[in-house]
């Protein structure tokens, strides 16, 4: 390999592992500054190629692969509704509810376990305190199928995030209670059969069944959810 | 030196046979920064990329069942986003001219790097035909090798050297204009 040949084949592609040209490297002084100068310049590159990535892009992303699922499902054909449900039949014939009872219960404990996790994760939720959180609610709930008809309580924040659980995005929402804020996170998955309370040393919480998921209200102790869980069911109209 | 992750760290060559959740997650976690800004440097725009990426997973997502091989990855991410770039443009008939927000990513976040070095290099890369500044965005900030990059643009290895070699020399050249004038100006 010449020096031309050297510099024309560094151009193309700085770091090959050609043995001709790692061994010209080696020989030739000016080619090996030439090499230094063209690697300085792809550092420099790439660095000036690192633009800034959104924040939320990761929880975004899986937001619309929610979205993009929930779509999927409502194009599904009759016939494909038809073949499903004698599936099902089937496999419940088959002595399948037993199985159902026994995941559903852990599939509730787990549940509470994860939406505690998840406030306990980000306590600097509870401090915000973002004026156009209200309006964002609105937003997200949409995005998720339901629709804000009366307003619940101030809301002093509302995101999207994403439960370590599953990794599916959520929205976390807190608002001002009665003794302090409250979270209220809403989960996609199978809904809980009834209202469901539940605690622990830091937190007293509720599982509400919603549209296709669940909110999860969770505040202090000496919190009254109730309240705050009826307004939530009569402030909001899931789209089913 | 052309920074190339080295295969064995690389978080997406993990197991391959999980979930397709799991699977999906170490695509996101592992591919969507260098994918937003791969988007970026091809629209030139924040908001058309986040878009991209976010479309361009959501076809992976539903065509992941036909991931396997953990090794090709990130090409097959990187081809599903090419296929929905050429869709959306022919769709919308971008201008990127007219989108271009280049000259406000300085100010967008503080840790980003500012120098008057990065802006020159930024409009250079900017200034590049797109046939040469994609396989040089996929080498230098995708870590393809020239393989790779013919795969994805479906085009020949020895294409693809020619253009790396011409788009590395146009950028030489290109800095080497702004300096003289940023020198002209200073003066």
């Amino acid at each position: 390999m010449n020096c031309l040949e050297y510099r024309r084949a560094c151009l193309t592609d700085p770091a090959s592992k050609n043995e001709a040209f790692i061994a010209h490297r080696n020989e030739c002084g000016d080619c090996a500054r030439f090499a230094d100068e063209v690697g300085v310049l792809d550092g420099k590159l790439l660095d000036a190629m690192r633009v800034p990535v959104p924040d939320d892009l990761q929880t975004r992303i899986r937001l619309r692969q929610v979205i993009g699922e929930e779509q999927s499902r409502r194009v599904t054909r009759p016939w494909q509704f038809a073949l499903a449900a004698s599936i099902f039949l089937s496999v419940a014939l088959s002595g399948f509810f037993g199985y159902q009872v026994y995941s559903s219960n852990r599939y509730v404990d787990q549940l509470r376990v994860a939406v505690i996790e998840h406030v306990k994760e980000e306590p600097q939720f509870l401090t915000v305190q973002d004026d156009s959180s209200g309006q964002r609610f609105g937003q997200l709930l949409a995005a998720f199928g339901g629709e804000l008809v009366q307003d619940i309580a101030p809301v002093r924040l509302a995101e999207v995030c994403a439960l370590r659980k599953n990794y599916k995005p959520i929205v976390h929402t807190v608002v001002s209670g009665k003794t302090g804020p409250v979270t209220i996170l809403y989960v996609q998955g199978e809904p809980v059969e009834k209202v469901m309370p539940f605690r622990d040393q830091q937190f007293s919480g509720m599982l509400v069944p919603a549209g296709q998921g669940n909110l999860a209200v969770i505040g202090e102790p000496d919190e009254p959810l109730q309240p705050l869980v009826d307004k939530l069911q009569q402030g909001i109209v899931w789209k089913i | 030196m052309s920074q190339r992750k080295e295969s064995g760290a690389d978080p997406v060559k993990e197991d391959m046979s999980k979930s397709r959740q799991d699977k999906f997650e170490i695509l996101i976690q592992g591919l969507s920064a260098d994918l937003y800004r791969y988007a970026y440097w091809m629209c030139r725009n924040r908001v058309q990329a986040e878009e991209l990426v976010q479309e361009t997973y959501l076809r992976a997502w539903k065509g992941i069942d036909s991931l396997r091989d953990a090794d090709s990855a990130k090409s097959w991410l990187f081809t599903i986003f090419r296929r929905e770039f050429a869709r959306q443009f022919e769709r919308r008939r971008l201008d990127v001219q007219e989108m271009d927000d280049l000259g406000e990513l300085p100010a967008r976040q503080a840790a980003h790097d500012t120098s008057t070095e990065a802006f020159v290099l930024r409009r250079a890369l900017a200034e590049l035909p797109e046939d040469y500044r994609e396989p040089l965005l996929q080498q230098v900030l995708g870590g393809f090798s020239c393989d790779e990059i013919a795969d994805t643009l479906g085009i020949s290895a020895s294409a693809v050297m020619t253009r790396l070699f011409r788009a590395r020399k146009q950028m030489r050249d290109l800095i080497g204009d702004d300096a003289r004038q940023i020198k002209g100006v200073a003066t």
